[in-house]
């Protein structure tokens, strides 16, 4: 079944097809909402939120563009304002992250490319969503989403300032991670050996 | 990479590189649970237009036929022959609010307006005077009721609207729409009470003397309709034009 075909169906309501886009694009939009979420119960609701949005709106979708962007960004859009609701949550715990990390840490340098190349993408993903809710939000939307501070910003509602700084300082909070998850890692590989 | 910043930072770009295609391990249980959601949503948007589209034409339907039965109806009644109601200009200028327009079974050239304001109750037949100039025939003293005395009971009391469908000499002459129990009790009356001016064209309700050899006053309730009595308090005595009655 194909786009075209899929989308007709969807239209019509058809639950067949929406099981099969359902099945098509589970596994990426899950994997984007899994990198906004702090766990894997909160990226499901995500998700399920966003295809709710898709499959009352799929009618609005013009054929401009590939049907699984246009999926994409409404599946960020959903995972960006569920993170909104919870500003709340969302701005204490920045807070707190933000103090750790002001903090200097000797994190011991290690050649970036080749950081995570032993690292498998659920380990690289948990990483990710150790960060903060604001740091994780600003990473996926610059680093993954390629999104500018400017509309960051806008997206957020802060300022360019404070988009740069978190930025920042979420490298600085995953560059830890992952140099902490790999010692650990491989301190479990050499107690093997 | 389309940040330049980013195109620099080697780690952002291997994160990137990793993650950007990732697909997460398909769940079925997560399905269970969407289908459940969309079980719960409203149907669809076109459905609910549809729905909305007939219900409207329905009602555009009924409204069109009401409007079409009542214009049926008045157009009905609107024809020849048929009873009309007709409101002629008031004949007294101080009382333009108080005619009424009755709605006869009588030709139109018998329908005239009614003046609720003239027509007055009397309560003793043997008090009565008037301003009429033309009494009704058969030597009959009759009063126009005055104009200070107005009272709207008229109605109330002698329960007639129709006045103009009464003959003088037969009685009723014209089916009424009037209750079955009030015409039987003015029919059974022999002659009746209200008649038809013809003179001025006017509907009035004229209240026979039936003792009008012994008029001897005006009652003090009523004062005549005359202009030249206007200024009159109410219920003052007030001398009129005689018409053949004799006052003391």
């Amino acid at each position: 079944m194909n786009d075209h075909e899929l989308i007709a169906g969807c239209i019509r309501q058809d639950r067949a097809c929406q099981e099969a886009l359902y099945k098509r694009f589970y596994g990426k939009m899950m994997g984007v909402c899994l990198r906004y979420a702090k766990s894997r119960d909160e990226a499901r609701d995500m998700l399920q939120e966003g295809l709710i949005k898709v499959f009352t709106s799929i009618r609005n979708f013009q054929g401009k563009g590939s049907f699984e962007g246009w999926i994409r960004r409404i599946v960020v859009n959903t995972a960006v304002d569920h993170l909104r609701r919870n500003k709340h949550e969302y701005m204490i715990v920045s807070t707190i992250y933000a103090r750790e990390g002001d903090i200097p840490d000797q994190v011991e340098e290690m050649e970036e490319d080749n950081l995570i190349a032993n690292l498998s993408e659920e380990e690289i993903l948990a990483s990710v969503q150790q960060l903060s809710p604001a740091y994780r939000t600003v990473f996926n939307l610059y680093v993954m989403e390629n999104f500018s501070h400017r509309e960051i910003a806008d997206q957020l509602g802060i300022s360019e300032g404070t988009s740069k700084s978190n930025l920042s300082k979420a490298r600085y909070q995953l560059k830890k991670n992952l140099t902490n998850l790999i010692k650990n890692t491989d301190g479990e590989r050499t107690f093997t050996r | 990479m389309e940040n330049g910043p980013l195109q620099d930072d080697k780690l952002f770009r291997a994160v990137h590189d990793r993650l950007s295609d990732y697909e997460a391990p398909y769940n079925g249980a997560d399905w269970d649970a969407m289908d459940r959601s969309l079980d719960a949503l409203p149907k669809t948007n076109r459905f609910q237009w549809k729905f909305s589209l007939n219900t409207l034409l329905i009602a555009v339907g009924v409204a069109s036929l009401i409007s079409l039965g009542v214009f049926l109806a008045s157009g009905h009644s609107a024809a020849p022959g048929k009873p009309q109601a007709v409101a002629q200009p008031a004949t007294d200028n101080n009382l333009p609010s108080k005619n009424t327009s009755v709605v006869t079974n009588a030709p139109p050239s018998q329908v005239q307006t009614v003046n609720m304001a003239d027509v007055q109750e009397v309560s003793s037949p043997g008090l009565v005077t008037g301003n009429s100039s033309n009494p009704s025939p058969g030597n009959t003293d009759v009063v126009q009721n005055t104009s200070s005395a107005r009272k709207t009971k008229t109605k109330k009391d002698s329960g007639l609207l129709f006045g103009d469908q009464i003959d003088p000499a037969k009685g009723f002459i014209h089916r009424t729409q009037e209750d079955q129990k009030l015409i039987d009790q003015y029919a059974n009356r022999g002659t009746p009470s209200v008649y038809f001016d013809k003179e001025n064209g006017q509907l009035k309700e004229i209240i026979i003397n039936r003792d009008s050899a012994h008029v001897t006053g005006i009652k003090k309730d009523y004062a005549p309709a005359d202009t030249t009595a206007k200024n009159t308090p109410r219920g003052a005595p007030v001398e009129t034009e005689q018409h053949g009655f004799d006052f003391n």
